[in-house]
C-alpha cells in the first residue's frame, strides 16, 4: 500500500497507508485528516478535496478537462501544483507522496 | 509625505506595478487626489465590481479620462438593458464563423508586413510590423477603403492619449477624436448605400425583433471599435512582442514551438496587458476596506493590478508561459467583457505564427522605452528590436 | 452536559466532529440504525453500482477516527422515544441516555410505492447500503430492468442499468423527468438523453399493480392497461423525512421537522439537521432539501446552536448528478423564474441554463460546464447578477471572488 503524507492546515503531518485503486480523497477521510471536505463524495462536483501535490507530480495523469474546471474556483488559493484529491488514484509509484491541505475549502 | 498614486504621471505609464503593490497591500481602497477617484487595486475587489454592475456603472464612461458624448451611447459606455441591447445587435457581426473568415486574409497581411523585414538588422517592431498588420486587419474586416490608413492610425493613437499636464484631453486628442467621428460617419454611409460582408455593414443593418441601432449608435459603435482594433490590439502585439524580447527562454520555447503562443499570450494578458484601468461610477455608497465611497463617485478598476494581486496569482510577477492563467483580468471581465477578445486572440497567434517565421530570434534595443502618455492604456509608443 | 445525536448519516457525523472542531469536549453520542459507521450515499446509485467504488470506500470515518474524536457510535440501534421533559432517549435495547443537547439527524426512507404487488420480491428502493447490495446481487441475472420514477435516484440508476448492459424502461408519473427538481427545458434534456442511450422512457405513466411469480415481480401494469415485463423494479418515488419521532415529543413538524436558519427547533435543547428537516425562511416559507450540501451546512449550523452560537445556513442550495457522460450541476432555486438565458446549446452537451426573475439571477443549471457552476455560486451567494448578454456570450468566461 502506498504511504501518503499529508500536510494538515495547521501543519500536522499524518502519513496514511492507502489501499491501491482508493483516491487521495478516500485515504484523507476515512482517515479523519483535517482539511479536506469532499462534499460530493469524490465524484468532481464540488472542489472542496483541494490539495497542493509537493512530490511525485510527475508520476500523475494530467488533470482532466472538468477537474481543471473545478480548479479555477477553489476557495484556497489555486496554485501550479493544485489538484483535486479525489480525482488521484493511490498507485504504487505514489508511494512517498507528500500533498498540502489548504487552510480553505469552500 | 504620504502614499500617492497619479494614474496620469510618467512613472505611473512606465511602471505602475510597484505602485500597484502598495495600493493592495496597504491601501486596497484608495482614494487617488490626482485622479480625483477611488482606486481597486485587489483581483477580489476588482471581480465584484465588475460583476455588481447595478452599483459599478458604466454609464458614465468608462475611459479614466471620458472623451466628449461617449458616455452613455456605447457599449462599454452603457449599463444593462441598454447595453445588452447593443451587444447583441453588435454581437452577431462577431459571430465566430464570421471571424474564421477573417482568418486567410490575417494570415496574408502578417506574412506581407513582415516580408518587409527580411534581412533588416533593426527595427521599431510597432512601426515597422505591429501598425501595419493592425491597421490593414483593421481595414479588411471593417471593410475600410485602403489609403487612408497611416491617418486612421495616428488618429486612433492619439485619441486615447491625455494631456500629463493638464490630466484632460487635449485639444489635439479631441480634435483626432472628431476627426475619428467624421471619417467613421463617411465610411457608414459608404456601407449603406453599397452594402458588403463586412462588420460595419452587418451590424449597422443588424435588426431584432425590429430594434435596430440608431445614427449616433452605429457611428459611436464605430469609431470605438476602429479605436480598439488599431490602439488595443496594436497596444498589445508591442506588449507581448516587448515580453518575448525581454524574456528570451520564453522567446525561444515559442518561437521553437508556435503551438505555445496562446498560452504565452494569455500570460501577457496577465502579465502586463494594454488595457491597464477602467473605471465605474458609484450608483449608491459602498463601505469597504475601511473607506466609504460615496454614490456618485469614480472607482479606478486597476486590471493590470487585479493581474499582479498574489491572493489570486502564485508568484505574480513572474512571466511564466506554462501559467495558463484563468480568469485574468487582460480582457477586463463581467457584462463589459472585450466584445473583441475572440478576433484579438485569433489576429496575434496568427501574427506571431507569421513573424516568428521570420524573425524567429530578437532581442530589445533601447533600455529606456518612450510609454505612450495614457491614464486607461499602457504600451511603448516605439519599440527598437535587434534581429538575431 | 452530554449530547446526543440521533442519527450516523452525512448530517449526524457533521454535527458531531463540527462540535469537536467548534471546541467542544463533553460527551458525544451518535446512535444509527444501521449496523455499521457512518458512510456515504451519494455513489450508491452511481459509480459502487458500477463497482468503481468497494463498501470500504464509501466509508466516511474509520472507526478509530471516531474512537480518537472520542465520539461514541451506538450503530444497529435505534432510538424509540425523546422525553423532553426528562432530557432522555429511549433506545430499541432497552437503554435510556441523558442528554444536554439533542440533535434529530434521522434522515429519511424511500417513498412506499402504494399499489398492490409492491411486496413482491426483487422491487426495491436505493437508499441503503443494503439496498444497494441486494440490487448489485439480484443485478447479474437481471435482464430486463423497470424504474418507477423518473427522478434523480430512477435516472442514475437507469444510466447505470444501461452502462451495465440491460433494458431499461423509465416510468414517470408526471408529463415530464424530475419535474419537481428541474425546469421543462432540462427535463427534456435527460428525456432525449436516456432515450439516446436506449432507455424507454414512459412519462404519465401512472403505475397501478405489479404482477409476479414465485413470488417474484414479473411485470409492472399502468393505469392505462399496458404491461412492462420486468427482472427487477427500482421504485424511486421520492422519500419521506424521518420525523416520527419530533412528531410524538410534540416538535413542529411540517414536511419535515421545522428548523430556523441555524438548525434550531422551538425546544432550546434540541437542534436538527439534513433530509429529516424542513427550513423556515425570512418570508415564513419551508424549505425541504435534500442534499449532501443540506446535511453539511445544517450539521454545522446545529453544532454552533447547541454550543449557543448562531451559525446561520444562507448559501445557495446546490445540487448535482452524473448521468451516464453528463454532469448536471444546479445551484440556486429556480422558483418563479420569469426568464432563462442560455449559455451553449443543449445539442453540444455543454451548456448552462440562467434563470432570472426580472434581472435578478435566481437559479443555474449546468450541464457539463463545471466552469460555469462554480463561479454561479459565488454569485448567488453574493446577491450579484450578470447580465444576459454577458451569459449568454461563451466567449466571456464567468468569473467570480
Amino acid at each position: 500500500m502506498p504511504k501518503i503524507t499529508y500536510i494538515e492546515p495547521n501543519g500536522n503531518e499524518s502519513v496514511v497507508d492507502v489501499p491501491e485503486g482508493w483516491t487521495l480523497m478516500q485515504g484523507a477521510t476515512s482517515n479523519g485528516i483535517d482539511g479536506i471536505e469532499a462534499e460530493c463524495g469524490g465524484s468532481c462536483s464540488c472542489a472542496t478535496c483541494h490539495c497542493y501535490v509537493e512530490t511525485h507530480a510527475d508520476k500523475l495523469a494530467a488533470a482532466s478537462e472538468t477537474e481543471e474546471a473545478m480548479l479555477t474556483n477553489v476557495a484556497a488559493e489555486r496554485r501550479p501544483n493544485s489538484r483535486l484529491s479525489c480525482q488521484i488514484k493511490a498507485i504504487a509509484e505514489l508511494d512517498g507522496m507528500v500533498v498540502r491541505l489548504p487552510a480553505a475549502q469552500s | 509625505m504620504g502614499f500617492s498614486f497619479d494614474p496620469y504621471s510618467p512613472a505611473v505609464d512606465s511602471d505602475p506595478f510597484p505602485l500597484y503593490k502598495t495600493l493592495r497591500d496597504e491601501h486596497p481602497c484608495f482614494w487617488s487626489e490626482e485622479a480625483g477617484m477611488w482606486v481597486f487595486s485587489r483581483y477580489a475587489d476588482i471581480v465584484t465590481a465588475l460583476n455588481d454592475w447595478q452599483t459599478y456603472s458604466s454609464a458614465s464612461g468608462n475611459l479614466m479620462t471620458e472623451l466628449p458624448n461617449r458616455a452613455g451611447s456605447t457599449l462599454g459606455t452603457t449599463d444593462p438593458p441598454r447595453h445588452d441591447r447593443l451587444r447583441g445587435l453588435v454581437q452577431h457581426a462577431f459571430l465566430k464563423r464570421n471571424l474564421e473568415a477573417l482568418g486567410g486574409p490575417m494570415r496574408d497581411i502578417a506574412a506581407g508586413a513582415v516580408a518587409e523585414l527580411r534581412g533588416v538588422k533593426q527595427f521599431d517592431f510597432i512601426n515597422d510590423f505591429s501598425s501595419k498588420f493592425t491597421v490593414r486587419v483593421l481595414f479588411a474586416a471593417l471593410g475600410l477603403p485602403m489609403g487612408d490608413e497611416q491617418t486612421v492610425r495616428d488618429k486612433a493613437v492619439l485619441m486615447v492619449q491625455s494631456d500629463p499636464v493638464t490630466r484632460a484631453k487635449g485639444p489635439e486628442h479631441i480634435a483626432a477624436y472628431n476627426w475619428m467621428r467624421d471619417y467613421a460617419a463617411g465610411v457608414i454611409a459608404e456601407r449603406r448605400k453599397h452594402p458588403q460582408d463586412d462588420l460595419i455593414s452587418h451590424f449597422s443593418a443588424a435588426e431584432i425583433d425590429g430594434d435596430k441601432l440608431d445614427e449616433m449608435e452605429v457611428l459611436l459603435t464605430t469609431t470605438t471599435l476602429i479605436m480598439a482594433g488599431i490602439e488595443s490590439l496594436g497596444g498589445f502585439m508591442s506588449m507581448f512582442a516587448l515580453n518575448m524580447a525581454d524574456y528570451h527562454d520564453a522567446r525561444r520555447r515559442v518561437a521553437a514551438d508556435p503551438k505555445l503562443i496562446g498560452d504565452a499570450v494569455e500570460e501577457s494578458l496577465r502579465f502586463n496587458t494594454s488595457a491597464q484601468r477602467f473605471r465605474r461610477r458609484l450608483q449608491k455608497d459602498v463601505a469597504i476596506h475601511g473607506q466609504t465611497m460615496k454614490q456618485g463617485d469614480f472607482v479606478c478598476l486597476a486590471y493590470g493590478s487585479g493581474n499582479r494581486d498574489e491572493r489570486q496569482f502564485q508568484n505574480p510577477d513572474a512571466y511564466d508561459i506554462n501559467r495558463k492563467p484563468k480568469g485574468h483580468l487582460g480582457f477586463g471581465g463581467g457584462v463589459h467583457a472585450c466584445l473583441g477578445s475572440a478576433i484579438a486572440r485569433m489576429a496575434i497567434i496568427i501574427a506571431f505564427e507569421e513573424f516568428f517565421k521570420v524573425i524567429p530570434e530578437f532581442h530589445r534595443v533601447q533600455e529606456q522605452l518612450p510609454w505612450m502618455p495614457s491614464s486607461t492604456f499602457r504600451s511603448p509608443l516605439r519599440l527598437e528590436l535587434a534581429a538575431g | 452536559m452530554a449530547i446526543v445525536i440521533i442519527g450516523a448519516g452525512q448530517a449526524g457525523l457533521q454535527v458531531a466532529e463540527a462540535l469537536r472542531s467548534d471546541g467542544y469536549d463533553g460527551a458525544i453520542t451518535m446512535i444509527g440504525d444501521e449496523p455499521r459507521p457512518p458512510y456515504q450515499r451519494p455513489p450508491l446509485s452511481k459509480a459502487y453500482l458500477l463497482g468503481e467504488f468497494t463498501e470500504a470506500q464509501l466509508t466516511l470515518r474509520a472507526p478509530e477516527v471516531l474512537a480518537r474524536k472520542n465520539i461514541t457510535l451506538l450503530s444497529g440501534v435505534s432510538v424509540t422515544a425523546v422525553d423532553r421533559a426528562a432530557k432522555q432517549v429511549r433506545l430499541s435495547d432497552g437503554r435510556a441516555i441523558d442528554y444536554a443537547g439533542l440533535c434529530l439527524a434521522t434522515g429519511s426512507r424511500p417513498r412506499p410505492l402504494p399499489v398492490p404487488g409492491a411486496d413482491l420480491a426483487n422491487v426495491l428502493p436505493l437508499r441503503t447500503l443494503a439496498d444497494t447490495r441486494a440490487i448489485a446481487a439480484i443485478l447479474p441475472k437481471t435482464e430486463r430492468v423497470l424504474v418507477i420514477g423518473g427522478g434523480f435516484i430512477g435516472l442514475e440508476f437507469a444510466a447505470v442499468a444501461r452502462k451495465l448492459g440491460k433494458e431499461v424502461v423509465v416510468l414517470e408519473g408526471a408529463e415530464r423527468l424530475m419535474p419537481r427538481a428541474v425546469t421543462p427545458m432540462m427535463s427534456e434534456f435527460f428525456r432525449k438523453l436516456h432515450v439516446d442511450h436506449g432507455v424507454a422512457v414512459e412519462l404519465n405513466a401512472a403505475v397501478s399493480r405489479l404482477t409476479g411469480a414465485e413470488g417474484k415481480v414479473a411485470a409492472v401494469c399502468t393505469a392505462d392497461g399496458r404491461e412492462f415485463p420486468a427482472d427487477l423494479v427500482l421504485v424511486g418515488i421520492g422519500i419521506l423525512p424521518n420525523v416520527e419521532l419530533a412528531q410524538a415529543t410534540g416538535l413542529e413538524c411540517e414536511r419535515g421537522i421545522v428548523v430556523d436558519a441555524c438548525s434550531r427547533t422551538a425546544d432550546a435543547a434540541i437542534v436538527a439537521a439534513g433530509d429529516c428537516t424542513a427550513r423556515r425562511l425570512p418570508d415564513g416559507s419551508l424549505l425541504r432539501l435534500e442534499s449532501v450540501q443540506n446535511a453539511i451546512e445544517q450539521g454545522k449550523s446545529a453544532a454552533a446552536a447547541l454550543l449557543g452560537k448562531e451559525r446561520p445556513f444562507v448559501a445557495s442550495p446546490w445540487f448535482w448528478s452524473d448521468q451516464y457522460d453528463v454532469k448536471l450541476q444546479m445551484v440556486g432555486l429556480a422558483n418563479g423564474h420569469d426568464r432563462t438565458v442560455m449559455r451553449g446549446a443543449p445539442a453540444s452537451h455543454k451548456f448552462s441554463a440562467f434563470h432570472y426573475r426580472g434581472d435578478v439571477l435566481l437559479a443555474v443549471d449546468s450541464v457539463n460546464r463545471p466552469e460555469d457552476h462554480m463561479p454561479a455560486r459565488k454569485l448567488l451567494d453574493q446577491g450579484l447578477s450578470p447580465s444576459f448578454a454577458q451569459v449568454a456570450d461563451l466567449g466571456i468566461p464567468l468569473i467570480a471572488r
